[in-house]
């Protein structure tokens, strides 16, 4: 009988494909050689996996993703499992709390900290702290701007009172004149409102964690509903996250846009003719009086509890990683601004970056966001009471606000 | 139920039924047990050591929150909706896929491609179609951004449950249609009775067991609704069910204590459901059997 035989062919090559498999994932566990990196996709990133290797570790890549929501619940789904392939990961600097407070990555030494905090800039070096320790090495940071057109905007408002009314001139003159920033509901709504709080010299939680809701919260949280409800801003306001904000203005019929520097290199490719009116400044005050201050993201090194390599062998790749040179071939070819502060005096970077000043003139009146190992929930009820920013009650949204992040800092709060 | 057999062959019944059954008990029961537990604790990964006992105050926290609700109807109205809509084009489909007489299989094959999709493919597939400025259907009926909208994000996930789950409902209605005898409609047409009253008179009735089975598979099956919303919402603008808003709280926000709650309260509403169809239609299942 035929057909018997080719079973019997097809069992004997599927056992003996079943051993060749468990000899490859043996054998690649036991390569202790490797040091595993979890990393977003990030342009050129391999390059510097490579420069950081050597003969005694090879650095491999993990993509997580791109989106920094489902990279963190990768990250957090291994960790929880205490996994021992993780060894190196990112951490988007508003989850360097939560991850510390899990006691999922370990931290710095004390020695290890000064020698960080000799060339780091200081924003995004507390972004990386937890409980006076150092849980995370900065790698990147990044911090949004005031981008206009001057070839209709020919004095840059420095409030957002001011933008406001220099945009109704302009939708006055028949010019392009909207105002775009993130106003959907998420995160991105919670940093602009952490920006306008900031520039009060406020902040919603004070050093010991405890919450902070008073004149300058309702202050900020009227000056984001003025702003939301005026007729200057895009009318999908409540649907716009960055890239949206981006597109818009690509777009042509607006006349400001608060986002991140990617946008430069993209308008160039997108609308050359625009590009050449892009210009920027620094984000608006909300006080006329107080110096504005813009909440900073960014990417951190950190090193997992639970990988079982050699320590020294870690700190050796983490130092690669952030050096002044990886930093430096990051910004000029990946467009991430570097936290290593010498590189803004740097020409290549000057060159490379016209709005290298405003980014750090930014930078030194940094802003972060609330840290808390519940910022993820934090930041999720905000943007719910938040959201439409149009909308906002002041009074009202105070009372939800002490409502709901009380909950979330006991641990009772229910996400929608 | 032993009374037919005897006493020795009972337990030699029972004896060979139990590694299936300890089986059943280590993969199900452990899970829905270790839930429960975890229910009545305050445990929140962000704080690895302080799990304390609560008693049953996360239910309360629970069943006392309006987005807890909010997802209740939302859930209640997705699946009652798409289940109404399923079990009329469900129905309309099993009797063009039993009494088609050209291309029979071709046409069965065709009705099913749908069910044969992958629902989180399907989901991106409409979500891309529902996208702001660039997707065919938005284009088409000249919308601003549906899925952004709260109602008509809604029927946009009852659209796409309908479109997965309509040949499902359809395969399992045809089962009872080869119940109905043709000899019976026959002689009924003969005595005068039109299509409609055949269709009220004789097919429903006949078909009423599979029409309940599939019904009670399709409004449990629906109550989870997960993977469409997850993709094409992700539970924004209060689109979220209730299985969305567990995965938030326990997948998302580490919060075992409050997640597993509202686990342990899907499963109970699940068992209500099901109850509830048993005891309306008078579904016995055994007694069907024999």
């Amino acid at each position: 009988m035929p057909s018997l035989k080719i079973f019997k062919i097809a069992f004997i090559i599927l056992i003996i494909g079943i051993f060749i498999t468990i000899y490859i994932v043996i054998s690649n566990k036991n390569n202790s050689r490797n040091i595993n990196v979890y990393y977003p996709p990030e342009a050129n990133f391999e390059h510097i996996l490579h420069q950081c290797s050597n003969s005694k570790n090879k650095l491999i890549y993990h993509k997580v993703s791109r989106d920094s929501d489902a990279a963190r619940q990768e990250l957090t789904r291994l960790l929880v499992a205490k996994d021992h392939d993780i060894d190196l990961m990112y951490l988007d600097n508003t989850w360097v709390p939560e991850f510390a407070n899990s006691k999922w990555i370990i931290p710095f030494s004390s020695e290890y900290q000064k020698s960080v905090e000799r060339d780091t800039l200081e924003g995004p070096l507390k972004s990386a702290m937890w409980k006076n320790k150092m849980y995370a090495v900065p790698k990147n940071t990044n911090v949004q701007l005031l981008w206009y057109r001057d070839d209709i905007v020919k004095d840059v408002p420095k409030t957002w009172d001011d933008l406001v009314s220099y945009a109704k001139e302009l939708k006055d003159a028949g010019k392009p004149y909207k105002i775009l920033f993130t106003g959907a509901r998420y995160e991105g709504l919670v940093v602009n409102f952490n920006s306008m709080l900031a520039s009060l010299n406020s902040g919603l939680l004070n050093n010991n964690g405890k919450l902070i809701l008073d004149n300058n919260t309702s202050r900020a949280l009227s000056t984001l509903r003025d702003v939301s409800k005026s007729d200057v801003v895009s009318s999908s306001l409540v649907n716009a996250k960055e890239d949206e904000v981006r597109l818009e203005f690509e777009r042509g019929n607006a006349a400001f846009e608060i986002n991140w520097p990617y946008i430069y290199e993209s308008m160039k490719q997108d609308n050359p003719e625009l590009f050449k009116h892009l210009k920027w400044a620094t984000y608006p005050a909300v006080d006329p009086n107080i110096q504005s201050r813009v909440t900073i993201g960014g990417t951190n090194i950190a090193i997992s509890r639970y990988s079982k390599h050699n320590k020294q062998d870690l700190l050796n790749v983490v130092d690669c990683l952030r050096s002044r040179e990886s930093q430096k071939y990051t910004a000029l070819y990946s467009g991430l601004p570097p936290t290593n502060a010498s590189l803004y005096n740097d020409a290549d970077i000057k060159k490379r970056y016209p709005m290298s000043d405003t980014i750090q003139e930014e930078l030194t009146h940094y802003a972060l966001r609330p840290a808390t190992p519940l910022y993820n929930s934090m930041s999720t009820v905000i943007a719910n009471i938040l959201s439409p920013p149009y909308d906002i009650n002041p009074h009202e949204s105070i009372i939800a606000l002490r409502q709901e992040l009380n909950k979330v800092i006991n641990s009772k709060v229910i996400l929608p | 139920m032993f009374k037919k057999y005897n006493k020795s062959e009972a337990i030699l019944g029972l004896l060979l039924c139990s590694p299936a059954i300890l089986l059943i008990f280590v993969i199900t029961g452990y899970p829905v047990l270790y839930s429960i537990w975890l229910s009545l604790h305050t445990i929140d990964l962000h704080y690895p050591n302080s799990n304390s006992f609560v008693g049953l105050s996360n239910y309360l926290e629970v069943l006392g929150n309006h987005y807890w609700w909010q997802s209740c109807l939302i859930t209640l109205i997705i699946s009652s909706v798409s289940l109404l809509l399923e079990l009329i084009l469900g129905l309309a489909l099993a009797l063009v896929m039993y009494y088609t007489v050209i291309f029979k299989s071709l046409m069965r094959t065709v009705i099913l491609i749908p069910y044969g999709i992958v629902t989180l493919v399907a989901s991106f597939s409409w979500r891309f179609a529902w996208l702001q400025n660039v997707g065919y259907l938005t284009n088409a009926f000249s919308l601003d951004a549906p899925l952004t909208k709260r109602i008509s994000a809604i029927l946009i996930i009852i659209l796409a449950e309908v479109w997965k789950t309509t040949p499902f409902m359809a395969l399992l209605l045809m089962s009872g249609l080869t119940l109905v005898s043709n000899d019976l409609l026959k002689v009924a047409a003969i005595d005068g009775a039109n299509i409609f009253t055949r269709f009220v008179k004789i097919m429903l009735p006949v078909m009423k067991p599979a029409i309940v089975i599939a019904l009670l598979f399709r409004s449990l099956d629906s109550f989870r609704v997960f993977d469409s919303i997850y993709i094409l919402t992700n539970g924004s603008n209060g689109t979220g069910s209730v299985s969305v808003q567990t995965y938030n709280n326990l997948i998302i926000g580490l919060n075992l204590g409050i997640g597993s709650t509202m686990s342990v309260l899907i499963f109970l509403m699940i068992i209500i459901i099901s109850f509830i169809f048993i005891k309306l239609f008078k579904v016995n299942t055994l007694k069907e059997k024999s």
